[in-house]
């Protein structure tokens, strides 16, 4: 079945031939707006810092200078073992690598490998470790592109993933996360999740139980001068 | 103020007191209340089983005997049958003549509670009853009329009275008109669901505001043997 | 499986259910659970009514404009690089899928909860031309595991399964040897299903909802096997029903924050995959190639219909959650992929109602179902009306009840015969409780009907007040 065809029958049944531009989608509320809306930046931290640890992520608060030292202390509250790390600029700024290399063996995903080499380095991680883009406040979420140096397996193979957060960048809500894409919709990678703590099933009994195929352990490490 | 009664069809032929004490009630409360006897029932049965053209003539009949006197109001002792005189323009939409009729029936059509307190203003009928009391919201009545309220105001003023909230006590109770018969043995877990929710609260009253939950309600009551009273909202409003 | 889940009759699926106690007890214990977090969730977010005003414009805006918004959802999804294919219904759908799994050569397809695909049988039309096809949401391959078994509510599918019969069924089927704690049958399924997911060919997935503007993919799950079967595998095949469109990020928003809610009463689920096309060159990981497949399946006839508004739906559940109908029976007594209102509202209309009549008796008229939905689908009178199809378009109710109700009809409808009707209606409390009666008195007592009418009554005084 061809497109024309398949939208030639939506069309019919909506009484037309041809699809026509529909008038503007009105918004009666503006309730998704309002949400923390008057929320300082220290307000919006505190609110993601809080649910972020009800749904039980670690969550650690540091600086720029201090980072490496909340690095490695992330790291230790997280399952033992090899580290990937995200291959991003801000990782490099902040001397992710170096902090790490007496804690555990870290490699950086390496986009001129090959697919094998690198999932396998994810697969054999204990920790994983990626920057978000942003963060929202209301559900503890973090907004994350998954491309080029961060592979989608580095938060998704390991145990435990560590998402650096900088603290500028935490909304309100998924109404501003939403936002950002849409103005940023001509360059979207082609996997963006928004993440909310570990992964979790209730299929059985109702029972909630941590880590199914995702991550069983995730700390937030947020940035206060960045 | 003149009021047609529509007594409904289970208040006039089973649950006979319901019609009775609304007539007291609402005399009591300075209505002058004329009952119309050509008036059967609102077809409801039938039109929630699907029946709709069967279910015509008997509106045909309710509309004509309730517009007869013209009253200023017609009020009825039930949630779901004065949902289905509201709804009746609906089954009319092709019948100009009916539709008119339909409509201004409608507009002029109360539940009795809620003429009580929204046209008498009244909330309080100097009516007492000792005792704790879960109340049941009929779900025609609170849900799809919307008149949530006023039951609850009126019972409050009740003197003695101590109402009892319980587990889902705005769940339906099973009854459903032909659902009761048709899904018996659904309707019967749904009854004796909401009747071990009422036991469990501890109360010695059921109160409701339409008959037919109260009939599905009070039946289990029975079968189980609880020493539960079982009454109609205009039955306590009556108490002295 | 299809549409249809069962084989057994109505009655007999009714009766079965009625008498399952374990999961009657689950299936209440899970709505009183999920219902109150859910009303915790809305009253902390405030403004419900608002926000499924908003949810229930834009779902209806998407159908008004349908045709539109897929041919823009389909040029972008093709400009990202998707390969997107239509299919009018199962069959098409089905066919599909074995061509592209044929051109692959794939054996191995791993799939992620998705109600589409269900409602076409894909599982079955793999497994036919030799493709193993694991479900790897984790109640969904309970169910896989367990024979085959049918899932009994759209969110949570293994809904009537407790501990015990679970662990029974792992130690069985794939020699666990463990005890029945969720946590440790959860991670040994993990250790089974990580497996699955590193060897995979090909993955299978549904689609929450598709954004026009970008020819995104929505995808929510909180077990993150969403994000897994969309890393792995260098083949993504995706099933869209043709309605799941939102036309901007702006309205995937409200529509999220709904799903969630609703859904599980969570505030989120725990991830969102928002997927545009394959993997680009710069990526390592992710599938290099992603088919999107649109499925009409019964849906333009719908959206023709006069119930359009049904299609509206976002697959939440939150209806079955709150009936109280489905509360007592479950979900395998309507024998359909969806149950509850929901599937009394849809399934007739997209499976026809000749062999769906009966599930529209499920349904005591109540209309809980309305105040829960999130994009405020008027279910109770959609099934109201289905009901009136089926007495008076379809002709499809008993020849007996037609006419005891035409009976019925008539006495109401003329106020003589009623009142000489009822003047002996006293008589029926010494019936024999056959029929009707037997069936309300099979677990309530009948109310006595008095000699005296309230007509009668009122008649006396008013001859009193004439004689004073």
């Amino acid at each position: 079945m061809t497109t024309r065809e398949f939208i030639g029958t939506v069309s019919h049944a909506l009484g037309r031939s041809t699809p026509q531009t529909p008038a503007p989608l009105v918004y009666r509320h503006s309730v998704q707006v309002d949400v923390m809306q008057e929320y300082s930046q220290d307000e919006l931290t505190t609110a993601f810092a809080d649910y972020s640890r009800i749904i039980g992520v670690t969550v650690f608060m540091t600086t720029k200078e201090r980072f490496p030292t909340t690095l490695v202390e992330a790291v230790k509250s997280c399952s033992a073992g090899n580290i990937v790390l995200a291959d991003d600029p801000l990782l490099n700024e902040l001397g992710a690598a170096q902090a790490l290399s007496d804690v555990a063996p870290a490699q950086v995903w390496d986009t001129n490998s090959t697919w094998e080499k690198n999932v396998r380095l994810a697969e054999n991680a204990a920790v994983g470790i990626a920057v978000a883009r942003m963060a929202l406040a209301e559900s503890a979420t973090v907004l994350l592109y998954s491309h080029g140096g961060t592979g989608r397996s580095v938060t998704l193979l390991p145990e435990s993933t560590i998402y650096i957060i900088r603290k500028s960048m935490i909304r309100p809500r998924l109404t501003q996360g939403m936002a950002y894409l849409q103005d940023h919709q001509n360059e979207l990678p082609s996997s963006v999740n928004f993440v909310s703590g570990p992964s979790a099933t209730s299929d059985i009994e109702l029972v909630r139980v941590v880590g199914v195929h995702g991550p069983m352990h995730v700390a937030h490490i947020i940035v206060t001068d960045l | 103020m003149n009021v047609s009664f529509f007594v409904t069809c289970i208040a006039d032929n089973a649950l006979t007191n319901i019609g009775i004490q609304s007539i007291e009630l609402l005399e009591k409360l300075a209505c002058n209340v004329v009952f119309n006897p050509k008036q059967t029932c609102c077809g409801q049965p039938l039109a929630n089983t699907g029946y709709h053209q069967k279910a015509k003539k008997s509106m045909r009949v309710l509309i004509d005997s309730l517009l007869e006197d013209e009253c200023d109001y017609v009020v009825a002792p039930s949630g779901s049958c004065v949902l289905q005189v509201k709804e009746f323009l609906h089954f009319f939409r092709d019948e100009a003549e009916w539709a008119e009729k339909a409509a201004l029936l409608a507009e002029k059509t109360y539940e009795i509670t809620d003429f009580i307190v929204n046209v008498l203003k009244v909330t309080d009928v100097g009516a007492s009853l000792n005792g704790r009391a879960a109340y049941h919201p009929s779900c025609h009545m609170s849900r799809l009329l919307g008149v949530k309220e006023p039951p609850i105001l009126l019972l409050q003023h009740v003197k003695g009275l101590q109402l009892v909230p319980f587990k889902g006590q705005d769940k339906c109770c099973g009854f459903g008109g032909t659902f009761a018969v048709k899904m018996a043995d659904l309707s019967g877990a749904m009854v004796a669901e909401k009747v071990q929710n009422i036991v469990d609260a501890g109360v010695d009253y059921v109160i409701g505001a339409d008959g037919a939950c109260l009939m599905n309600i009070e039946g289990r009551i029975k079968r189980e043997g609880h020493n539960i009273r079982v009454y109609h909202i205009v039955e306590v409003l009556m108490m002295r | 499986m299809s549409i249809k889940t069962s084989d057994l009759s109505f009655k007999q699926r009714m009766r079965k259910n009625l008498n399952d106690s374990f999961m009657r007890q689950s299936i209440a214990a899970a709505q009183d659970l999920i219902n109150e977090k859910r009303q915790q969730q809305f009253d902390e977010l405030g403004d419900f009514e608002k926000w499924r005003e908003l949810a229930a414009d834009i779902r209806s805006h998407v159908l008004e404009n349908l045709d539109f918004y897929l041919e823009e959802f389909v040029s972008n999804a093709e400009k990202a690089g998707a390969t997107v294919r239509f299919a009018r219904d199962a069959v098409e759908a089905n066919a599909i899928a074995r061509e592209i799994f044929c051109k692959k050569k794939a054996t191995r397809a791993v799939k992620s909860k998705s109600m589409v695909t269900e409602e076409i049988g894909l599982n079955e039309a793999l497994e036919e031309i030799g493709v193993q096809i694991l479900e790897t949401d984790l109640g969904e391959y309970l169910l896989q595991v367990d024979d085959k078994d049918k899932p009994s509510h759209i969110v949570i599918p293994a809904l009537h399964k407790d501990r015990k019969r679970i662990r029974q069924v792992l130690a069985d089927q794939l020699g666990y040897d463990g005890d029945d704690v969720p946590e440790n049958m959860t991670k040994f399924v993990r250790g089974i299903l990580r497996q699955a997911f590193l060897a995979a060919d090909i993955a299978v997935t549904g689609c929450n909802f598709a954004v026009a503007a970008t020819g995104t993919i929505a995808l929510m799950t909180n077990e993150g096997n969403g994000r897994f079967v969309t890393t792995i595998p260098r083949t993504h095949i995706v099933f869209m029903g043709m309605e799941r469109i939102v036309p901007s990020f702006k309205e995937l928003d409200i529509m999220f924050s709904m799903l969630a809610r609703s859904g599980v009463g969570a505030r989120t689920s725990v991830y969102m995959s928002l997927i545009t096309g394959p993997k680009a060159s710069s990526d390592v990981d992710g599938p290099e190639e992603l088919y999107i497949i649109i499925v009409d399946n019964g849906r333009s006839a719908v959206l023709a219909s006069e119930f359009r508004d049904v299609l509206r739906c976002i697959r939440c559940g939150a209806c079955m959650l709150e009936c109280p109908a489905y509360r007592h029976v479950g979900g395998h007594a309507y024998g359909v992929l969806y149950p509850g209102p929901l599937g009394a509202a849809l399934v007739p209309l997209l499976a026809g109602y000749k062999e769906y009549k009966d599930i529209t008796k499920i349904c005591s008229l109540c209309g809980a179902c309305n105040d829960v939905c999130p994009v405020k689908i008027p279910l109770y009178e959609t099934i109201y009306q289905h009901r009136r199809i089926i007495a008076e378009r379809e002709k499809l109710t008993p020849f007996l009840e037609d006419a005891v109700f035409s009976v019925y009809g008539s006495i109401i409808g003329h106020s003589r015969l009623y009142r000489t009707a009822t003047s002996m209606a006293h008589l029926g409390n010494m019936a024999p409780r056959i029929g009707p009666l037997k069936k309300w008195t099979k677990s309530r007592e009948m109310p006595k009907i008095p000699k005296k009418r309230f007509r009668d009554w009122f008649a006396d005084r008013e001859n009193k007040k004439d004689e004073k």
